[in-house]
């Protein structure tokens, strides 16, 4: 389905995690994610297959972290190859159902380093700006020929970043280009002072993202959940587009007696805050770190009520 | 205003730090600035310890302050950290010539499987501007090379840092690897998902929820 027919017939629920979803398969220390889509493609085709079971519209491909830098190091598969892998497991997944594929892209992890370039004048900032375009573009590009309905670039924290991963995508693409960031909740005093963790403000990233290309925009994962539904309503009230929120299951904690990561937020409370965020014009939701299919399914039913 | 007292208002002055990268910006205008009123400030025969701990550290100690404070925010403080580095390098001269000696020594790393080195690179940088002298192991750094490193150097302190829930067990293998290893080392630990209670669970000498408490950790584990 394309999604702008979705968007037009109402709310778009997509997936919950993946990456919690992988912790317990034997994916070797320091190795991307991606390399699932080729260490074990079945288990990766039963995680799709279980969002789909429990109503996501739209389901997000394996590739968070299959961009050039992050597999910088490990030679053995490389980027088309991963996402193009990623796209047809989720393809493989839907077949047969009205399920969208969107195209997932997660952080470069050079921000520290393109940070110092933009210090550096003109010449050597321009080039770590063109650098880091390539990155996405080669991730953009792998993930359309395969296939997809959107890409969705999620979790990045510095703006200038996602800037150029966005525009990155819209020049790249026809297809409808979605952009998230995490944000931090803001101090008691200034409740609607909303910015990223690297202390972007709001209407930066809203007026930055639109005019670099993206077609839907929002917030994902972050220090921020309980305020999701203040954030989506701010957001709100500065554009008209498409508004995307990926909410995680809280603030991770390591069981110590079992050595099992646990996130606060069940299921009933992730419905809840979804309904909310819903209410105050999130177009598309779903579920960011933590989440399972149960949170999903918990999201369905109070979207449906 | 003095020299000194120029430099500590350059490196607090954390927000201009973070417009110079905004615009096309002349290339490092805030290092340069730390550059020549290092010179001068030395020139007129102020001592380098005087220099770095009135100027340097005392405006890095402002930058980690309005961090806590959500006044600043993450790229703010590396450049801050980054004015800082150029400073201590001018003046390693003059402190090997003054004889002045690190206030003690630190290895530092991200723990086995955890890539993210941004939290601990930090770190790193606020101890080096606060007199300590760091040996920086990296990123999935295993409980071996960590044993190893300190076996072989004389370190004082230990800081192991993680990103991921997923890779806090990693924190108490190096930990215990360690302590099994029978070095007399403190160590302190670090990261987004980390907590006062788990350090306490695993038998850390200490924990440090931003990089400025990790600097007074630290200092209070040597003393």
């Amino acid at each position: 389905m394309e999604l702008k027919k979705a968007l037009n017939s109402g709310i778009v629920l997509c997936d919950g995690a993946m990456g919690t979803q992988l912790i317990n398969t034997n994916l070797p220390s320091g190795m991307p994610t991606a390399y699932c889509n080729v260490i074990c493609p079945d288990r990766i085709l039963s995680i799709h297959k279980q969002y789909i079971g429990v109503g996501s519209q739209a389901i997000l491909t394996n590739t968070f972290d299959a961009n050039r830098l992050k597999l910088k190091g490990h030679k053995e598969y490389d980027v088309k190859e991963l996402n193009r892998i990623g796209v047809k497991l989720a393809r493989q997944a839907s077949a047969g159902t009205d399920v969208m594929v969107f195209g997932d892209i997660g952080p470069s992890g050079s921000e520290e380093s393109f940070l110092y370039s933009l210090q550096e004048g003109k010449i050597i900032a321009d080039k770590a700006k063109q650098d880091l375009y390539d990155v996405y573009k080669e991730q953009v590009i792998a993930l359309t020929e395969t296939g997809v309905e959107a890409i969705l670039i999620e979790t990045i924290s510095y703006l200038q970043e996602a800037i150029i991963a966005t525009k990155a995508a819209a020049e790249n693409t026809e297809i409808p280009v979605i952009c998230t960031m995490a944000f931090r909740t803001p101090p008691d005093s200034r409740p609607n002072d909303f910015k990223t963790l690297w202390g972007d403000t709001l209407p930066d990233v809203v007026h930055g993202l639109i005019k670099a290309g993206a077609t839907g925009i929002g917030a994902n994962c972050g220090d921020v959940v309980e305020a999701m539904p203040r954030l989506a309503q701010q957001m709100r009230n500065m554009t008209h587009l498409p508004l995307v929120f990926q909410v995680n299951a809280g603030r991770a904690e390591l069981d110590v007696q079992t050595n099992q990561t646990v996130h606060p937020l069940g299921p009933v409370e992730f419905g809840q805050i979804i309904s909310e965020v819903a209410a105050e014009g999130a177009s598309m939701v779903g579920g960011c770190c933590g989440t399972t299919p149960d949170h999903i399914e918990a999201a369905r039913r109070c979207l449906d009520c | 205003m003095t020299n000194v007292e120029q430099l500590k208002k350059t490196i607090s002055d954390a927000d201009k730090i973070g417009e110079e990268i905004k615009g096309e910006g002349a290339k490092g205008a805030t290092q340069r600035k730390v550059e020549s009123l290092i010179t001068a400030a030395l020139k007129e025969g102020t001592p380098a310890e005087i220099v770095i701990n009135d100027g340097l550290i005392a405006g890095m100690d402002v930058v980690g302050d309005r961090f806590k404070k959500n006044e600043v925010y993450i790229p703010e403080v590396l450049l801050a950290a980054r004015a800082m580095k150029v400073g201590m390098d001018i003046l390693q001269p003059e402190i090997i010539k003054a004889g002045i000696k690190p206030i003690g020594k630190c290895l530092m790393g991200t723990v086995q499987g955890d890539l993210h080195d941004i939290g601990k690179n930090l770190v790193a940088m606020m101890l080096k501007g606060s007199g300590f002298e760091v040996i920086d192991l990296g990123v999935d750094v295993g409980p071996d090379k960590f044993v190893e490193q300190v076996k072989t150097q004389d370190v004082q302190v230990v800081g192991m840092s993680t990103l991921l829930t997923t890779t806090m067990p990693a924190i108490e293998k190096a930990l215990k690897a360690i302590k099994d290893a029978g070095v007399l080392v403190k160590i302190m630990i670090g990261g987004a998902p980390v907590t006062q209670d788990y350090a306490g669970q695993i038998g850390a000498d200490g924990y440090a929820a931003d990089a400025a408490s990790a600097v007074d950790l630290a200092k209070s584990l040597i003393s």
